[in-house]
């Protein structure tokens, strides 16, 4: 019986099962990855709740495809950390290739300038006035005069400088944004 | 497809799996870098999803049998809840399981070295400074990659 037991805990697939599981595990963490990225959907704190609803639902839609009907341990582990190994990797890339993390992430974006909304930056990067005067109420600023610069930022927060701040220079990686 | 096993060592198994998979994959975010903690991204978010669904096969048969999930998910918590309570008396170990704080920035010196082995970009280091609505570097005092992965900026005193 304990024999038994041990078997079913630790029961895991054959070699090729396990390749076959971190193969197609890795496939799908990559197609979802530029799935997402080839329908704009970069910046992480403009995703909107249907956005969420859909990486979920798309998740569990997948499952079956990265381990079918394996129910072993190690099968699982298997997928687990083909999909943390490779998340890894792709963290290696973005933080030694500035390019590859502009593709996949987006880049900061100016939106507001000495006091006035920079309209066209930000129609195109999804976001509202709305959502600019909130954040500058988050800062505890009310009136867009006081604002020098806001910056949406890669993972969707907007940051607001204050007037009041001594400008210096801004790394020049940020378009749009050097200050004369 | 379930086990050949009796009802009771049947929930046994699935409690022990459940112990294991949680303490592998907090075993393995920690070791993958903090940068997956905190400050996450698109496919973070993607990669956390997946890695959800990839073990639930393991966690329960793949069987939609209540008692197993109600075993399976009150051991994920329980376990969660035993190794908060072990980091909390054992300070070393959490310095060895979770990480501790590194300063990435002091007085105009730029620890590039530490940011590189954790992760992280100037990019990201800029954007903790404008959060604390900071234009730029000079400004700085102390910056410290905490533990959750957050970038805290300690401004200098004007």
């Amino acid at each position: 019986m304990g024999s038994q037991l041990l078997a079913a805990i630790f029961s895991h697939p054959d070699l090729a099962g396990m390749l076959a599981i971190a193969a197609k595990s890795g496939f799908i963490y990559l197609f979802l990855i530029f799935g997402l990225r080839l329908l704009g959907k970069r910046e992480l704190g403009q995703m909107s709740v249907y956005d969420l609803v859909l990486i979920i639902v798309i998740a569990n839609a997948v499952q079956n495809a990265m381990i079918g009907n394996d129910t072993t341990l190690v099968g699982g582990l298997v997928a687990a950390l083909t999909i943390l190994l490779i998340n890894r990797v792709f963290t290696w890339f973005i933080v030694r290739q500035p390019n590859f993390k502009n593709f996949l992430l987006g880049v900061p974006v100016l939106v507001v300038r000495n006091g006035k909304i920079l309209k066209g930056p930000m129609d195109k990067a999804g976001i509202t006035r709305d959502n600019i005067l909130a954040a500058m109420r988050e800062h505890g600023l009310s009136d867009l005069e006081k604002v020098q610069i806001a910056v949406l930022e890669i993972d969707g927060s907007i940051s607001i400088v204050p007037e009041e701040s001594q400008i210096h220079r801004t790394h020049h990686r940020f378009k749009g944004l050097r200050i004369s | 497809m379930l086990p050949n096993l009796p009802a009771f060592l049947l929930l046994v198994s699935v409690a022990v799996r459940g112990m294991i998979v949680i303490i592998i994959l907090i075993v393995a975010v920690r070791l993958l870098g903090k940068r997956d903690v905190g400050g996450l991204n698109i496919i973070d978010i993607i990669a956390i999803l997946l890695v959800g669904n990839a073990v639930q096969n393991t966690l329960t048969y793949g069987s939609g049998r209540l008692d197993i999930g109600l075993v399976s998910s009150a051991v994920l918590l329980l376990t969660e809840a035993a190794i908060v309570v072990l980091v909390a008396r054992h300070p070393n170990l959490e310095r060895d399981v979770i990480g501790q704080p590194t300063v990435i920035f002091s007085d105009g010196y730029m620890d590039r070295r530490a940011m590189k082995e954790q992760g992280i970009e100037e990019d990201e280091l800029l954007e903790a400074v404008r959060a604390m609505g900071l234009n730029d570097l000079s400004q700085v005092h102390l910056a410290v990659l905490e533990e959750n992965g957050s970038i805290s900026v300690i401004p200098k005193e004007k």
